[in-house]
């Protein structure tokens, strides 16, 4: 339980802290605080347990099938790597609460960056590949949500957006070589993988997945060519950086190639890939960091140096340089977000993050340049610093390494790389601190409360205490998480100051000495790179992806030209098609069931269906006629359901039917009254046939279908209904009980539609469609909209209806009806008061917010269904049992009842929510109000003609005030 | 059945009655369909025969049930209410739309409805440009009728 908690705490503080928000930021800071500790707490827990045995593990089934689990593991690898996380990520967290000012949304910053923590840990002590690609995944989404968190920035949404892009692509391509991996070795258990290396090294797909996975960590990684997304993350806020993009998420590349080394390292394939992509990373990165002059800027592409050069560790193979890989994993971890932290500092307190316009700051700032220094001075490498012992075990391991038979080559770069550390180190506190003085933005500059700095003092005292005393203080953990990596005992090595006067050692110097005489040099070496080309990774990915998109835009306007008839024609030929294969293989013969008699009745309806579809064909042209036609053959289709005993079938065929009617009666208002006249018959010789064929096609497919016995499932149905579903209306036992997922679908996919349909007609408010709208062209309406007769009877009506709806619904599960039709007989009776009495009287006297309600319905549909599983019965268990009450007799209590209200409240929602969309485009194109069925605003001042008529016709009948109230001018729609 | 002969010959007669009612408002309402010049007289063919006709056979059928069957059944009621709330609907509604879309083109002008308002399908509207039919029919009120808006501002007038 403990290992899930780890993981589980961060997300619960991100669903929890935007509850909270508006408490304060100190709320926020405490609930993410909170759970950062308990998990760190949980973490450290299992910490005796990991370096006693090796590894924890906890395992909960998931999705089995798909062989995904909720498995977690802590190895010291893990447990080093989200020890880093918790760590850096609490201190971040202070960091934030005191650089965020007070009108940032510091609660939206907080759920963030928890999601963030919570995705991370998942990634570092996930035991399951499919697990661990969902964490992957999850961590870029939440990245591009903290990167983009000043959504106002432009350069914040396109470093949002390039992040996004990139790592999730290489998400994919790890999500196929998870797949791969689990296909060699038959289960994505990570332990287990791990536990046979070789069957992967041996398999014929290793190269394959080999190159996905590299693809996956060097996207993470910030891996040339991939590496100009980290600069461009830069856009985020500092704590943002200093979390993800120098201590967290930018490992988890390195992390995973770490995790895999057992695996996948040793190959030729292996050290070429990433030897060479880690040592060209290193270089170039530390290059191009030396002429940045945004603080931010050079701490990136130093950021993509350090990871080049664990990247090219991992890469050479050895265990030594396994073991160095991570050792510099965590030195980097540390005095990067120091860096990052202070660089935050210095930009807060100076407003400005370009050395040109920086200096002298030491004078100004002596804690945050004493922090500084020391974190820069690791990065250099300089001794008693953690960066010294990891960058010399680094050379070390370079000087071992044999690039294709030429020795000298990756200590030569290898130096040259920490040559340029040296440099830009340097240049970064020299330029800052302590070259220059006094310039305008340094003098109103001073030390920060001891919230911005003591974060970055917590990041420096393991900094200076690996390096003082490495043998004392990381010793064991190098070694305990370097063989967890090797997956077998470390090579003996030995973390001290002083190993004698080795290569290594003669190389750190060299490096030293030539980063100085660089800094020495460095006017020259600025007009050198001046001269020299640089491409912008961005730019050129800014053009890939315009390219990408003028070809998708192509393909989609090819497939989706607009043009109705080309859909139906594909559509019909695709069933064509699929019909005839399957009528090839088949029986052709007509079947054996005898026909049934013909009623004179059902050929006058068959008749009147066949003219309404003809008429509404050949009037096209004229919507109203041909939506009347539609209506018409609606009409008869439930009149046919009534002959063959179809009840629920024909009331729901029914009740749609006037609603859709109603619906679409208004939203054609405001569409033109005719079609545009097509070409004539330009592509009848096409079209015809196919129309023709198809509907001949799905004749002769019905006419199979039943002159044939088939043995379906309803005779199960039927039998069930009532001893399992306690209902003797098959159909509704069906849609709520047998087949209630589907139903649930059904009405999430309404209350979908609903909701795109509100939406779709709110933007039809705004812009080019508003001011169509406007300039609508106002026909002569005839007066008294609301005629007397209509409204006194609808509202007589209305109890009526509501009762009828009632009804209905309770006798659902026993009779013909049920919660859908009750919920359209409810939504019919309160359209007829909207169209009757007008939008504004109507939606006054039923202030219920449209949206809630389908929310509710669907809600209710779900909650019924979890209450089985709250019992241990799988989701949507029903379960009934009868009442007796005096007077009204035997009530059946189902569940299906309570999905059944689910199913009435979504329906009723959804037919008066796209009312009410579309009463708003009607007050839009009609401000006179009193023009359609829909009186909406009635905003026109004093002039207002219809008052009379209210006066008038109701004051006898309702009195005075309530007629006034009707008329009111000021009337508004509530949503 | 136990009942006297002649409470089922009663029985008969008024089912007959009932029936023979319903029957000749229906045939008179078609025959008025189909003769009578103009819509708005027609219109009253079907509004008879939805209303009488039909309930003459629904009560027809009541007395049928209370005779011949088990028992009275009042369901059919429902119908007949129905109806009359519908159907005086949908005649009024077919009647607005001929007012309003033949106006200014029939022979006859409307008559004057005796009120100090005038049709309600034609007043009340900003599009109706003051007819002639409507000043013809206001003649009898003082003021503002020579305004061109003066028919929304004699509303206004006439309520205060």
């Amino acid at each position: 339980m403990l290992l899930s908690a780890i993981v589980i705490l961060p997300f619960a503080a991100a669903l929890l802290i935007p509850v909270i928000a508006r408490a304060g930021a100190g709320a926020s800071l405490c609930l993410g605080g909170l759970s950062t500790v308990m998990a760190l707490v949980a973490l450290l827990a299992q910490a005796p347990l990991v370096f006693q045995d090796g590894l924890v593990v906890e395992r909960h089934a998931w999705v089995p099938k798909a062989g995904l689990d909720l498995a977690f593991f802590v190895d010291p690898l893990g447990l080093l790597m989200a020890g880093l996380i918790l760590v850096i990520g609490l201190l971040v967290m202070i960091y934030a609460r005191f650089y965020f000012g007070p009108k940032e949304a510091f609660g939206r910053f907080m759920a963030r960056l928890a999601l963030f923590q919570g995705s991370m840990l998942g990634i570092v002590i996930a035991d399951n590949l499919l697990l661990l690609v969902i964490f992957w995944e999850m961590t870029s989404l939440s990245s591009f949500l903290l990167i983009g968190y000043w959504s106002h920035r432009a350069d914040s949404r396109r470093g949002a957006r390039n992040a996004l892009v990139i790592t999730s692509a290489g998400g994919l391509a790890l999500l196929a070589s998870a797949l791969l991996i689990g296909h060699v070795a038959g289960t994505f258990q990570l332990t287990t993988i791990l536990g046979q290396p070789d069957v992967v090294a041996q398999s014929a797909l290793y190269l394959p997945i080999l190159i996905l996975v590299l693809f996956g960590c060097f996207t993470k990684s910030a891996q040339l060519p991939f590496q100009f997304w980290l600069p461009g993350a830069m856009a985020a806020p500092t704590p943002v950086s200093a979390y993800l993009h120098s201590a967290t998420m930018v490992k988890a590349g390195l992390f995973l190639m770490a995790r895999l080394w057992p695996i996948l390292a040793g190959s030729e394939a292996w050290f070429l890939i990433v030897t060479t992509v880690g040592l060209l990373t290193m270089v170039v990165g530390a290059w191009i960091a030396i002429f940045k002059t945004d603080l931010k800027a050079i701490l990136a592409y130093s950021t993509v140096s350090h990871l080049g050069m664990i990247a090219m560790l991992l890469g050479l193979g050895t265990k030594l340089a396994a073991v160095a890989a991570i050792f510099h994993l965590l030195n980097h971890a540390l005095f990067k977000a120091a860096l990052f932290l202070s660089a935050g500092i210095v930009e807060h307190e100076t407003g400005t993050r370009d050395i040109n316009r920086l200096g002298g700051l030491w004078r100004a700032m002596p804690i945050t340049a004493t922090l500084s220094t020391l974190a820069a001075l690791a990065m250099a490498g300089v001794p008693l610093l953690n960066g010294f012992l990891s960058k010399e075990m680094m050379l070390e391991a370079a000087v071992h390494a044999d690039y294709l038979g030429v020795a000298w080559l990756v200590p030569l770069l290898a130096t040259v790389g920490s040559a340029f550390s040296v440099l830009y180190a340097f240049r970064f506190v020299g330029r800052v601190f302590f070259m220059g003085s006094g310039r305008p933005p340094g003098e109103l500059a001073h030390d920060p409360g001891p919230g911005l700095w003591l974060p970055v003092a917590c990041l420096i005292i393991p900094v200076v205490a690996i390096g003082v005393m490495p043998g004392l203080v990381a010793q064991d953990l190098v070694a305990q998480a370097g063989s967890a990596i090797i997956g077998e005992d470390p090579p003996v090595f030995e973390l001290a100051i002083w190993h004698g006067w080795t290569q290594a050692f003669q190389l750190t110097l060299v490096a030293m000495v030539a980063g100085l005489l660089g800094l020495w040099v460095l006017r020259w070496l600025e007009r050198l790179h001046a001269g020299l080309w640089h491409p912008s990774g961005e730019q050129i990915f800014g053009k890939l992806l315009d390219a990408g998109s003028c070809v998708v835009a192509w393909l989609t306007g090819r497939l989706q030209n607009g043009s109705l008839q080309f859909y139906l024609a594909v559509f019909c030929l695709t069933g064509l098609a699929l019909g005839i294969t399957a009528f090839w293989g088949g029986d052709l013969s007509a079947g054996t069931r005898p026909l049934m008699p013909l009623s004179p009745l059902g050929i006058i309806g068959w008749l009147v269906v066949l003219a309404a579809s003809g008429f509404a064909v050949v009037a096209h042209q004229n919507r109203l006629l041909a939506l009347i036609a539609a209506g018409l053959a609606g009409l008869m289709v439930a009149l046919a359901f009534v002959a063959f005993s179809a009840p629920d079938l024909a009331l729901t065929q029914l009740s749609v039917e006037v609603v859709t009617v109603v619906l679409l009666l208004l939203a054609l208002n405001y569409l033109p009254k005719t079609t545009p006249r097509l070409r004539p018959l330009r592509r009848f010789g096409v079209n015809a046939p196919i129309a023709l064929l198809a509907g001949a096609g799905v004749g002769a497919a019905l006419y199979a279908l039943l002159r044939r016995d088939v043995n379906s499932i309803s005779a199960f149905y039927t039998a069930m209904a009532l001893p399992a579903g306690g209902g003797a209306n098959v159909v509704n036992v069906i849609l709520v009980d047998f087949r209630g997922y589907d139903t649930l679908g059904e009405i999430t996919v309404l209350a979908i539609a609903a909701l795109v349909i509100y939406s779709l007609l709110q933007s039809a408010l705004r812009g080019a469609a508003a001011r169509r709208l406007t300039e609508w062209p106002s026909s002569a309406q005839a007066g008294d909209s609301h005629p007397l007769l209509l409204v006194v009877l609808t509202r007589l009506l209305l109890p009526m209806a509501l009762l009828v709806g009632l009804y209905i619904f309770l006798r659902g599960h026993q009779a013909p009806g049920g919660g859908f039709i009750a919920g359209l007989i409810v939504g019919i009776a309160l359209i007829l008061q909207y169209m009757a009495s007008g939008y504004a009287w109507a939606s006054r006297r039923l202030p219920t917010d449209y949206h809630g309600l389908v929310a509710v319905g669907v809600l209710v549909a779900l909650l019924t269904g979890s209450v089985a599983m709250l019992v241990g019965r799988p989701f949507l268990t029903g379960g009934f049992m009868h009442l007796h009450l005096p007077y009204l007799g035997s009530i059946e209590l189902a569940s299906a009842t309570a999905f059944d209200l689910g199913v009435f409240l979504t329906v009723v929602g959804v037919v008066l929510l796209v009312l009410a969309g579309l009463s708003r485009m009607a007050r839009l194109a009609e401000p006179s109000g009193e023009t359609g069925p829909l009186t909406i605003a009635l905003d026109r001042g004093e002039n207002q003609p219809h008052r009379r008529t209210e006066d008038v016709g109701h004051a006898p009948i309702f009195g005075s005030s309530f007629a006034r109230d009707a008329a009111d001018p000021t009337a508004k729609e509530p949503d | 059945m136990s009942d006297p002969a002649w409470l089922l010959t009663v029985g008969e007669v008024l089912v007959s009655l009932a029936m023979l009612v319903g029957a000749s408002f229906t045939l008179i309402g078609s025959i008025a369909l189909v003769k009578l010049p103009d819509l708005m007289m027609r219109l009253h063919g079907p509004a008879k025969t939805s209303t009488l006709g039909v309930g003459g056979f629904v009560v027809a059928a009541i007395l049928d049930a209370l005779f011949f069957q088990e028992g009275a059944s009042l369901h059919e009621l429902l119908i007949i209410v129905f109806i009359f709330m519908t159907t005086p609907i949908s005649a009024y509604m077919i009647a607005k739309a001929h007012v309003f879309r033949t106006r200014g083109r029939t022979v006859q002008p409307l008559p004057p409805t005796g009120r100090p308002v005038g049709w309600a399908t034609m007043d009340g509207s900003d599009a109706f440009r003051a007819d002639d039919l409507m000043v013809k029919d206001r003649g009898g009120l003082p003021a503002a009728e020579a305004a061109p808006k003066g028919v929304t501002h004699d509303n206004r007038a006439a309520s205060q």
